[in-house]
């Protein structure tokens, strides 16, 4: 999508122009709703009646919307995180782990530090930022200073966060009682509910926020746009004079705090306490969220939407059909599915592959350039 | 067009429902609401998920499963699916209470069942149930002591705390009643995360003669099971069937079963007994604990030994004989249960 910006503008409707982004979502959606109509058909039951349900229970009537946007708010979190990076050609993949330290940052301050309402919501999602920055720390700065590919350490980083934090919940500071928690936070820091449907709290809006700030910052700054180039051509980038080394590190911490944050709305709005292995892989998610969304920010909005309301009508598809929960998992798996084959046939057929190239590229030309480079 | 097809066949639907519903009554809608980790767990999900099946062949209502992907979604999902018309709604595990009462109060036509938690009431539409696992306890304990060759028998709990005495304590009686001179060995592995600790503690358990070993440690039995098979002894699963684990190897399981007490909570409601509010204990007499017996352990136990076993049980379920509750016992008491034994070490020096 970002391609138009710096190739030259070419004659066309202006309107093709817009569409081209969403064209090749749009495409994987269909394709996954065909094959899960198939699949659905294959299991003996009726396609339309449970993609009716499906839609009915994820959009239909304030409960079924309240549920597919609390389902929507972590993955808004896990997949503007994942976008940002994406956006720079870098590839954190940490989410999970970012997210779960954030968590439990947020969870600590919630329950352990006692202050004014005003200033303890603040205070815990101060600290769920700084967690997952602190968590995204190693990968970051191992790429950039030691050439250490980051995909591999964020992947390793996730697993350690689970359970370095399920150790906290489960011994350290476990609360008493037969589950693996940290004690509930105060009622001072509880992000509000809205309604007794669902967990739908106030984290919705700072994940609003989120990705308003990271749109703005991506369009109007000059960072931004040191941003987009490194994604497109991080060569490019560094001979025109960015500090790709500096942007590296900085984006892979802002993209940790974004990951935090969704820890800490888990945390202060829906669970009430740090629950040890509380996340089902949100940030997992979060990769097919921003995959969807093309590392667009307000994409990540509509993607995260399309995910949570598929969750939240798949609780009414189970009532109401007994069709299994795996349903809707294997829709979003053949959209991220016919997302990257997408990727692939572009390559094999030698067309402008946008992104990905782009950040097989960067990972190799900042560690031509790690060792080397001269330029601040 | 399909629409159009689709409408017309559910008004076809409801027609033929109309007329079969004067010949029989609408049939009882059930929903089971799953723990997080969901169908297909080999534990407390799959088997609950048997007492539905149950229900369905023996008392002709319909099911149907709802499985969460996590914690968060427990509450949003009972207070969607009561609005759905279910007759009762079913769930399971300590997550649930919360969610459930926010639920129950919302909707107090609702009826809800919650299976194996505490002794407290959830909510005057909820009926839940707490499992003796006490006497499920004793049961292995007998099972145990019957089967050793050494005389020695041993406990791995996780943590030190009131909650797993109780198993002990259940344990220790049963292993006496059937075997006066048994000697029973109590220890704590002081977690319940932790394989390799339950593997060390089996192991200096079974250095020291011990052929049996009980293991309520939750992941940490793991370990338990895994020491049986490398040192050849027998280890005892908890809560659900865990036979499957080491074929010849896990003697038997305390299995609590949720099928039942999740299948008595449907009948209840088909036979209009039901009566929210209610906390229903579940022991040997009400079929809610067992050891289990499948292929994997056939064979393990004799014939013999399985008939004194039930005669043991069948005490227990005639009241002939009580099984002690540790919640029950006094700090210090020098004898617990009915008929009396000799407390062990652990419950003499009980803190007050």
């Amino acid at each position: 999508m970002s391609t138009e910006a710096i190739a030259p503008p070419r004659p066309g409707p202006p309107l093709r122009a817009l569409l081209r982004p969403v064209v090749g979502p749009l495409v994987a959606i269909v394709i996954a709703t065909l094959v899960g109509a198939a699949l659905v058909a294959a299991l003996g039951q009726n396609p339309i009646e449970v993609y009716s349900t499906l839609i009915e229970g994820g959009i239909v009537g304030w409960p079924n919307l309240s549920v597919a946007l609390q389902m929507t708010t972590p993955l808004i979190f896990t997949g503007l995180a994942v976008a940002v990076s994406f956006h720079a050609g870098l590839w954190n993949i940490g989410a999970e782990g970012q997210m779960l330290v954030g968590a439990l940052a947020a969870g600590i301050v919630g329950y352990a530090v006692p202050l004014p309402p005003v200033l303890h919501v603040p205070a815990c999602l101060i600290a769920a930022a700084f967690g997952g920055l602190l968590w995204a720390s190693v990968p970051a700065l191992l790429r950039v200073y030691l050439n250490v590919n980051e995909l591999v350490i964020c992947l390793m980083m996730n697993p350690i966060a689970l359970l370095a934090t399920g150790f906290v919940a489960t011994h350290a500071l476990k609360a008493p009682g037969p589950t693996n928690k940290l004690p509930d936070i105060l009622d001072s820091a509880v992000l509000p509910n809205f309604s007794l449907f669902s967990q739908l709290n106030a984290g919705i809006f700072i994940a609003l926020a989120c990705c308003v700030a990271v749109a703005i910052v991506n369009a109007m700054t000059v960072r931004g746009f040191e941003w987009r180039i490194m994604g497109l051509s991080p060569r490019f980038a560094y001979y025109g004079g960015v500090n790709v080394r500096r942007n590296a590190v900085a984006v892979m911490l802002i993209s940790g705090a974004i990951a935090g944050l969704g820890g800490a709305e888990q945390v202060l709005g829906v669970y009430k306490a740090f629950y040890d292995n509380f996340s089902p892989g949100y940030g997992f998610d979060g990769i097919a969220v921003a995959m969807l969304a093309n590392s667009n920010p307000i994409g990540v909005l509509f993607a995260a939407f399309l995910f949570g309301a598929l969750s939240a009508g798949s609780g009414v598809l189970q009532m109401m059909t007994g069709v299994s929960k795996y349903l809707v998992q294997v829709l979003q798996f053949i959209i991220v599915l016919v997302l990257a084959a997408q990727f692939s046939f572009a390559w094999l057929f030698g067309r402008k592959p946008a992104k990905p190239s782009a950040r097989v590229s960067v990972a190799r030309s900042v560690e031509e350039r790690t060792g080397t480079e001269k330029v601040g | 067009m399909l629409q159009a097809i689709g409408k017309l066949s559910a008004l076809a639907t409801i027609a033929v429902g109309l007329v079969l519903g004067t010949a029989a009554e609408a049939k009882i809608k059930v929903a089971m609401v799953t723990s997080e980790s969901g169908l297909g767990d080999r534990s407390f999900n799959d088997m609950m998920n048997e007492g539905m099946k149950r229900a369905v062949k023996e008392l002709g209502v319909e099911y149907v499963v709802i499985q969460p992907r996590s914690i968060s979604e427990f509450q949003s999902t009972l207070v969607r699916a009561a609005g759905q018309g279910f007759d009762i709604i079913i769930g399971s595990s300590f997550d649930m209470i919360k969610p459930m009462q926010a639920a129950a109060a919302a909707f107090p036509n609702q009826k809800f069942g919650l299976v194996d938690v505490g002794p407290d009431p959830i909510a005057s539409n909820v009926v839940s149930s707490v499992t003796k696992d006490w006497e499920g306890s004793f049961l292995v304990g007998v099972v145990a002591a019957k089967v050793t060759k050494t005389g020695t028998i041993g406990f791995v709990g996780g943590k030190d705390i009131p909650i797993i005495h109780r198993f002990f304590v259940g344990y220790f009686y049963g292993a006496k009643m059937a075997k006066p001179d048994v000697n029973v060995l109590e220890s704590y592995s002081g977690t319940f995360t932790d394989p390799a600790a339950g593997k060390e503690y089996t192991l200096a358990l079974v250095n020291q003669k011990s052929d049996i070993n009980f293991a309520v440690a939750g992941a940490t039995s793991a370990g338990v099971i895994d020491a049986a098979k490398s040192t050849n002894t027998f280890a005892i699963g908890v809560d659900s069937n865990q036979n499957y684990m080491a074929p010849g190897h896990v003697l038997t399981s305390m299995v609590k079963r949720v099928d039942t007490q999740a299948y008595d909570m449907i009948k209840e409601v088909v036979d209009g007994s039901f009566k929210g509010g209610t906390v229903k204990y579940y022991g040997l007499k009400e079929g809610g604990v067992d050891a289990a017996m499948d292929q994997y352990n056939k064979g393990l136990i004799p014939d013999d030994v399985l008939k004194q076993i039930d005669e043991l049980r069948q005490k227990v379920i005639s009241g002939e004989i009580v099984v002690p509750n540790y919640f029950d016992l006094k700090a210090g008491q020098k004898e617990m249960g009915t008929p009396p034994i000799a407390s062990p070490p652990s419950v003499v020096n009980k803190p007050g």
